[in-house]
This record gives C-alpha cells, sequence and structure tokens, in this order.
C-alpha cells in the first residue's frame, strides 16, 4: 500500500560474498518527502552499496528498505525513481536522442510527447540539437553526466538518486546542475545525493549522513534553521599587542566565538558568509589590526579530517 | 514483452559490424549452396543454428558485463519482461537473416513446399539455439556463453569418436546416449523438411523441442530474477 512516508531504511547490513567484505553494516536512515539526504564518506565507506539496495539492485542481508512503505524493487516505485549512475555505463551504440526516447519509452511516458520531452530535456541540461545526433560512445564524460542527467529527471520522479552527479562537469555544468536540482526540489522530489563534492552537499542537501566503514556515524542538519558553522582564521599586524579578553569581547559583538587563539592569530566560528563580514567589522571596530581573514575547511571536510569521525550521533541510530 | 526493449535489441544486434559481417558471409554462402544444389536437401544447412549463435552471443552476458541494465532496472520494467524482450529480438534477427537464402531460392530454384518447410525448420533451429544462448548467458558473462557452447561441443564430438572406436558396446550405446542427450539440450532442432518426402512428424519431437526451449527460458528468467547487480568498487 502507498503512503507518504519517504524511505525508511532499517537496520541494513551487506556482506559481499567474494571477498566477504561487510559493505553496510546496520545502516538506519529516514528521509522525508520533499528532503535531500546527502550521503558522504571515505572511499570503501559503502555509499554505493547503499545507494544499490535502495535502488532495489542489491538484496540486504539483514534489515528493511522502503520507499513511500513500498520496497524498492517495486514496479510502482521504480515509475517514480530517477537515477544517475556514478559510472555511466550507457548504451553506447545509440545516439543521445535515441537514448532518451529509449529512457521516455521505459518509462512508460507518453509516445506523443516522446520528441518534445526529449528536445526539452537536452535544453535543459544544456546540450544541443547536434549531441543528440552523436552516438553516446563519442561524448566526453561532462556530457555523459549531463544526458545521464537528463534521463534521470525525464520521467519527473519522485525520487532522485544522483551518484556522484558533477563529477567531470565543467564550472558552468556545475552551476546548472545545481539550478537543475533546486527546481527539482521545488517540485518536491526527493533527492540522495552521493557526492564527494562536498559544497556541492553542502549548498543542495538539508541534512548529510556521513558512513565510515558501513556504518552512519552521524546524520548533520545542513539548512532548516540549523546554522551551517565555519572557521575563519585572522590574522592580525605583526607586533600588535593582543588581548584574548577584548578578543572574545570583540567576537562576541559580531556573532561569533573565539575557537583558538595563536600568537598573531585566531581562528573563530561564524555562522555563514554574513556572520564572517560582522565578525571582521567588529574586530576592525574595536581597534584590533585585522590583515587577513581566511575561511577553514566547512564543517562537513572537517568530518572528513577527524580521524575517527564526529561523535555527534550514535552508529546506525541516525533519523 | 516489452516493445521498446524489443525493438533497441532488434536495432542493437543490427547495428553491430561484427555480426552484420559473419551473417553477411553466412547467408551469402549458404545462399550459394542453394541455388547450386537447385531445393534438393534445401533445409540441410546449419545457418539456422550459426545464425542464431552470432546473434544471440552475449545477449545477457554482454550486457551485464557492460553494466547497462543497471539503468534499465530502474525503470518499471520486470526483469522476466526484459529477459523475453531480449530473448524475442534475438529470434526475430535471427530469424529474418535465416530467411534470406530461402527467399532467393524461391525465387530463383526450388519448388514452394520444400522451401516453406526448410524455412520453418531453419527458423525453429535458429530460435532453439538463441535459447540456450539465452540461458546460458544469464548466468555467464560475456560471451562466455559461447564458450560454454563450445565446451559443449567438444564433449559431443568426444562421445562421438569414443562411440565409434568403442570395442564394448556397453561404452557405443553410452557414447550414443551422450551425444543425443547434448543434442536435445544443447541445440533444439526439429526435423521438418522430411515432411517434403512423406515422413510424418512425431510428436513427442515437437513436444522435446517445445520443452527444451521454455526450459532455456526459465533458466534465464530465474537466473536474472536473482541477480545482484554488483558494484564491485565503492
Amino acid at each position: 500500500m502507498t503512503n507518504s512516508s519517504g524511505i525508511v531504511v532499517e537496520g541494513v547490513s551487506k556482506t559481499y560474498r567474494r571477498g566477504g567484505r561487510r559493505a553496510l553494516d546496520g545502516v538506519s536512515l529516514t528521509v522525508q518527502p520533499g528532503e535531500a539526504l546527502g550521503i558522504i564518506g571515505p572511499n570503501g565507506a559503502g555509499k554505493t552499496t547503499l545507494f544499490g539496495c535502495l535502488l532495489g539492485h542489491l538484496r540486504p542481508d539483514a534489515g528493511s528498505i522502503s520507499l513511500d512503505g513500498r520496497p524498492p524493487d517495486a514496479i510502482g516505485v521504480k515509475a517514480e525513481i530517477g537515477f544517475l549512475p556514478e559510472r555511466l555505463l550507457f548504451d553506447r551504440w545509440m545516439t543521445g536522442a535515441r537514448f532518451l526516447r529509449h529512457h521516455h519509452a521505459l518509462a512508460n511516458l507518453p509516445a506523443a510527447t516522446r520528441t518534445a520531452d526529449v528536445l526539452r530535456a537536452f535544453e535543459r541540461v544544456g546540450l544541443d540539437a547536434e549531441a543528440g545526433r552523436r552516438q553516446v560512445k563519442t561524448y566526453s564524460r561532462g556530457m555523459l553526466q549531463r544526458i545521464g542527467l537528463a534521463q534521470a529527471l525525464l520521467a519527473r520522479p519522485r525520487y532522485l538518486f544522483l551518484d556522484e552527479p558533477a563529477s567531470g562537469v565543467d564550472p558552468a555544468g556545475v552551476l546548472l546542475f545545481r539550478r537543475i536540482l533546486s527546481d527539482a526540489r521545488a517540485e518536491g522530489t526527493t533527492v540522495i545525493l552521493n557526492s564527494h563534492q562536498l559544497e556541492q552537499v553542502e549548498r543542495i542537501c538539508d541534512r548529510v549522513a556521513f558512513l565510515r566503514a558501513g556504518r552512519v556515524e552521524s546524520v548533520e542538519v545542513l539548512h532548516a534553521g540549523a546554522a551551517v558553522k565555519r572557521h575563519l582564521r585572522v590574522r592580525f599586524a605583526a607586533g600588535a599587542p593582543l588581548d584574548g579578553e577584548s578578543l572574545a569581547r570583540a567576537a562576541a559583538a559580531g556573532g561569533a566565538t573565539v575557537i583558538t587563539t595563536l600568537p598573531g592569530e585566531a581562528v573563530c566560528a561564524v555562522a555563514d558568509d554574513t556572520g564572517a563580514t560582522r565578525l571582521l567589522a567588529s574586530l576592525l571596530e574595536a581597534g584590533l589590526p585585522v590583515v587577513e581573514a581566511r575561511s577553514e575547511e566547512s564543517r562537513l571536510e572537517r568530518l572528513f579530517l577527524e580521524p575517527s569521525g564526529p561523535s555527534a550521533a550514535p552508529p546506525g541510530g541516525a533519523s | 514483452m516489452n516493445r521498446e526493449l524489443f525493438l533497441a535489441t532488434f536495432e542493437q544486434r543490427l547495428k553491430s559490424p561484427v555480426r552484420m559481417t559473419l551473417s553477411a558471409m553466412l547467408v551469402f554462402f549458404t545462399a550459394i549452396g542453394f541455388l547450386m544444389t537447385r531445393g534438393a536437401g534445401i533445409a540441410n544447412t546449419p545457418h539456422g543454428y550459426l545464425l542464431g549463435l552470432i546473434f544471440a552471443g552475449g545477449v545477457l552476458g554482454q550486457e551485464f558485463s557492460s553494466g547497462v541494465p543497471h539503468l534499465t532496472f530502474t525503470r518499471p520494467v520486470p526483469r522476466h519482461v526484459y529477459v523475453l524482450s531480449r530473448w524475442a529480438a534475438v529470434c526475430a534477427v535471427a530469424v529474418l537473416w535465416t530467411l534470406v537464402p530461402f527467399v532467393t531460392a524461391f525465387f530463383m530454384t526450388a519448388t514452394a513446399p520444400t522451401v516453406l518447410l526448410g524455412m520453418l525448420e531453419a527458423s525453429l533451429q535458429a530460435v532453439g539455439i538463441a535459447s540456450v544462448v539465452l540461458g546460458l548467458s544469464a548466468g555467464l558473462p560475456g560471451l562466455a556463453d559461447l564458450g560454454g557452447l563450445a565446451a559443449v561441443g567438444m564433449i559431443q564430438n568426444a562421445a562421438r569418436v569414443a562411440g565409434a572406436i568403442a570395442q564394448d558396446a556397453k561404452v557405443a550405446a553410452f557414447a550414443g546416449m551422450t551425444v543425443s542427450y547434448v543434442d536435445a539440450w544443447f541445440a533444439p532442432h526439429l526435423v521438418l523438411s522430411a515432411a517434403a518426402y512423406g515422413q510424418a512428424l512425431s510428436p513427442h519431437a515437437v513436444f522435446q523441442y517445445a520443452s527444451t526451449v521454455v526450459f532455456w527460458l526459465v533458466v534465464a528468467v530465474l537466473l536474472v530474477n536473482r541477480k545482484q547487480l554488483s558494484y564491485a568498487t565503492d
């Protein structure tokens, strides 16, 4: 029976028979309808295996997965998902247009709108008509990503699974992808994004699940009211006297907190870009001789850098 | 059956330069043979069998090795429909090519009844071997299905040789039985052209052919339904 419970993953484990590697170990997650969840983690963390299970390509050894109360391999679910794989293994003998027509037909979309829908899909991802006439095997990595995204969006999916969507795409393409995903989200599409491009994950996702060794180590809220803190390293004029108390007071007045102070430097936590501007204004107003301010790594980058991951949430207990 | 999958597979097979070159050569030489023999023994050629091999080789194994079904299976297409659509498409291409020498012969030399029976027999041969290849291809990667059939053929030939040189009647009987079983399981066919010379078609032979084809289709569907699409490196 269909409901709108979103994606529910409960205690999913998966061990590959070959090599006996445990790729997923009791993963639990929920994704609300219309939400964007990023899945990040180091190589071998189990991200792509989790994708395989979510798409019904792999059968978990234990646990369960449901999309709106239905198993992921149900035909009804398949009609509502779009998928862009990391490895772009498409029908290489087809032309670009034939490839999209093929998926349009497989998605059971009306034949009457096929030509128009395919043309629109090409325009949407910034490919021209000439690309539609070329065989997919002649496409560059960036073009493959674009046509892959076009096929994923063809059927206006309720669930969009994207595995490294902007890999190999030029900066203009990255911006285009971001806009397309924003549009899809505005239409209520639930997005599951697996990406190593952390800036992109931060910009697109509401939450991010950090996977390590097949377990969910934490789920971080990125948007929805939660502040995305970042660290700003501020350098002061050489030899200038730096009073820790006045520095802390000035930082607090700018809505920031001092994390550490070093000779001639301080690292402050700010909420966002506006917070950084407020902090600098406040420091200058307090007469502190600021000569340089540099953004440190983002919170997601810090997740990667922490040796054993964050301790924000118990493993497997994320929601 | 899914119309789009059928058409895409049909087109894919016709756009393969290697398959088309091999088929064209085979059909050309078969047609020459037909024209030279002027209808006599018109169905006693293996070209239906060979065309079945050419077009069905790797029908599932090559696809799964290439990773294309990862995307196809995110579409609302049941796996058994995927299997049967691809089977139907390779059968259709193989049968169309199988008919070319007969059509040539029909217009140039042979008598119509012989040609019609020969067409049907060779077509059934193509369909039969395509079904066997489908079943093997569902469980073997790439073109290993053809390798598997080659291995089976070698076993059959070894049994033939053993049967021919055996001094012991039991060994000869066992070898004969092996040849016959391998033939029934791995090269399903029906001899129809004999009907042109007054021989009746055995219902047992029809049942054996049909059940073998169905057996391999079921094997293919079961294997593909169970198949997990590995991502290997994560």
